[in-house]
């Protein structure tokens, strides 16, 4: 059952992007598993009325915003007709994430290293008013080239923000290279050294996710450290950087809805 | 000024629960009543202010009133970008104040002047901008804030002189008509007006009647006062910060709409940095915008135009 939403979403995904010639194809098929383990453990109705004890899910990488769109419509928080409005004159559907008039999405983000603060204010908030509800924010390895991040992860660890869940997408590649050959980052020892609770994981295990989660709240602000593929699910996409920027037309789009279908 | 703000926030706080107030560690012998009394509604957020922002947006999201304080040049031009897409996008309210107007900071070097703040903020949507000349204005401008639906930026500068005739805060406006004149107006925003005062006197003495008006709410622009307020064929108008895009491009744009329009002069610095060492007064002198800069450019108006 799992596994059929994450394809559903996958190829909702594929479709929008083929219509609309839209990028970041490979960044949002990274993080599909990471939504699906979020919005599997979620109580829909406190997120459509705004409940202050709801779960709050903030999407850093705001550029693979197709991707929660996407999850959105399979878990019946968007309409099908929203979502087929992605990337149109007079949508609200933005290639990077937007709020504007759309109840179950909470911050919008598109430019990096913004989500994470504002998850850390939520936070703090909660915790002082003794809300229930964690604040879930996935954000990009690329994105901790940001300065920003940083300022933010001390903060959760200085205000013990053990509500928080820091879910890094963890694929390896960015904008136009990899990671490594652009700015070394050593994410898992960065992170604990700040003072997080650090667990590295299968990006693309949903059950292996949940359960992190669930094992690892309330101790410190956890960061999971989500390994996976950029473009995961269809072969000539997979760790094939080109398809950050590029869209999927004609053969290459047949052939990845075949695989995808299969 | 900042003072009478902070005692005002500190009051409000007592009686408004769902209130916070963030420091990027500044405030030293000013903000410890705020800290003990308010214990984690008290975030120093450290030497951070992209951070503080978030944080701020985050707690906003969350129904809370978030004043922000920090130095002016970091909580404005440091983090436009983290306020454009969290408070403004979102339409949140957070209350920023920010400390060092013009030459305030003077000696402590070009990082620390707050020169080009207005032009960069009133480029943004959904913000409202204060710049009070004196503790009355700066109260008025926070109890402005606290009213509004929008995230606000109130620019303040160390004056604890009263400024204004008017010993009290209840003629306060977003616009206020410090003296009337005949033959020019001066039309100026926060702490320089002291200058535009010393003019004024000079100026009597040399027989001329000069009027001042007093803006402090920059954004939105009460036009009504304004129009209102200026009758006279010339204008001055006097900032202590950058021409372009500033304070007096502001008045410019606004007058542009009018029929019968008033010749307008501008003084303010004309697109550099100081990088001398001195304090305020010093400062507005070397840079031209002193009184007696004020007072020769008057003088040749006013003899050309008679």
């Amino acid at each position: 059952m799992k596994k059929t939403i994450s394809s559903k979403i996958r190829i909702d995904i594929l479709n929008a992007i083929q219509k609309s010639g839209a990028s970041h194809i490979a960044s949002a098929f990274s993080i599909v598993e990471i939504l699906e383990s979020i919005y599997n453990n979620l109580n829909l109705e406190l997120i459509l009325s705004k409940d202050c004890n709801r779960d709050v899910v903030i999407l850093s990488k705001g550029h693979a915003g197709i991707a929660l769109y996407a999850t959105l419509k399979n878990y019946g928080l968007l309409s099908t007709n929203e979502f087929e409005s992605y990337y149109l004159n007079g949508s609200k559907l933005s290639g990077h994430i937007s709020h504007k008039d759309l109840n179950a999405i909470e911050f919008s983000t598109g430019s990096l290293g913004h989500g994470l603060g504002v998850a850390c204010g939520i936070a703090y908030s909660k915790k002082l008013k003794n809300h229930f509800g964690k604040v879930y924010c996935i954000i990009g390895d690329g994105e901790c080239n940001e300065g920003s991040i940083w300022e933010s992860t001390l903060f959760a660890a200085q205000h013990n923000l053990n509500n928080l869940i820091i879910i890094v997408d963890k694929n390896s590649l960015q904008g136009i290279g990899k990671n490594d050959s652009i700015l070394f980052h050593d994410l898992p020892k960065q992170f604990s050294a700040f003072g997080l609770n650090v667990v590295e994981v299968n990006g693309h295990d949903t059950k292996a996710l949940s359960y992190t989660y669930e094992q690892n709240i309330n101790i410190k602000p956890l960061c999971v450290i989500a390994k996976t593929v950029k473009g995961k699910g269809v072969s000539f996409m997979e760790n094939n950087n080109q398809y950050h920027y590029k869209d999927l037309q004609g053969k290459d789009f047949e052939e990845a809805i075949r695989e995808l279908k299969k | 000024m900042r003072k009478k703000v902070l005692e005002f926030i500190e009051n409000y706080m007592d009686h408004n629960e769902k209130t916070f107030f963030l420091t990027a560690d500044l405030g030293y012998g000013a903000i410890e009543n705020i800290e003990k009394k308010f214990k984690r509604r008290f975030i120093n957020t450290g030497i951070s202010e992209a951070n503080t922002i978030l944080v701020a947006t985050g707690l906003a999201l969350e129904g809370n009133l978030v004043f922000v304080y920090s130095i002016g040049n970091f909580i404005s031009l440091r983090i436009v970008e983290y306020l454009r897409n969290g408070p403004l996008y979102h339409n949140l309210k957070i209350i920023i104040i920010a400390l060092g107007a013009g030459f305030s900071y003077g000696q402590l070097g070009f990082t620390h002047h707050l020169t080009e703040d207005i032009s960069v903020m009133r480029a943004l949507p959904m913000i409202d901008i204060y710049s009070p000349a004196d503790p009355y204005e700066a109260e008025y401008a926070i109890k402005s804030a606290i009213k509004s639906n929008n995230t606000s930026y109130i620019r303040l500068s160390k004056n604890t002189k009263i400024i204004h005739d008017l010993h009290s805060g209840d003629y306060l406006n977003d616009i206020t008509e410090i003296s009337k004149g005949e033959d020019l107006q001066i039309i100026t925003t926060g702490e320089i007006i002291s200058e535009a005062i010393i003019s004024q006197e000079r100026l009597h003495s040399l027989g001329f009647s000069i009027g001042i008006i007093s803006v402090n709410k920059l954004k939105p622009l009460n036009k009504k006062i304004l129009r209102k307020y200026i009758h006279s064929k010339l204008i001055i108008t006097l900032e202590e910060h950058n021409l372009d895009g500033g304070f007096g491009s502001l008045i410019l744009e606004e007058i542009s709409n009018w029929e019968n329009q008033p010749k307008v002069i501008r003084i303010g610095l004309e697109n550099k940095f100081s990088n001398i060492v001195g304090d305020n007064n010093y400062l507005l002198k070397v840079n031209d915008i002193s009184s007696e800069i004020i007072v020769e450019k008057c003088l040749k108006i006013l003899t050309k135009e008679s």
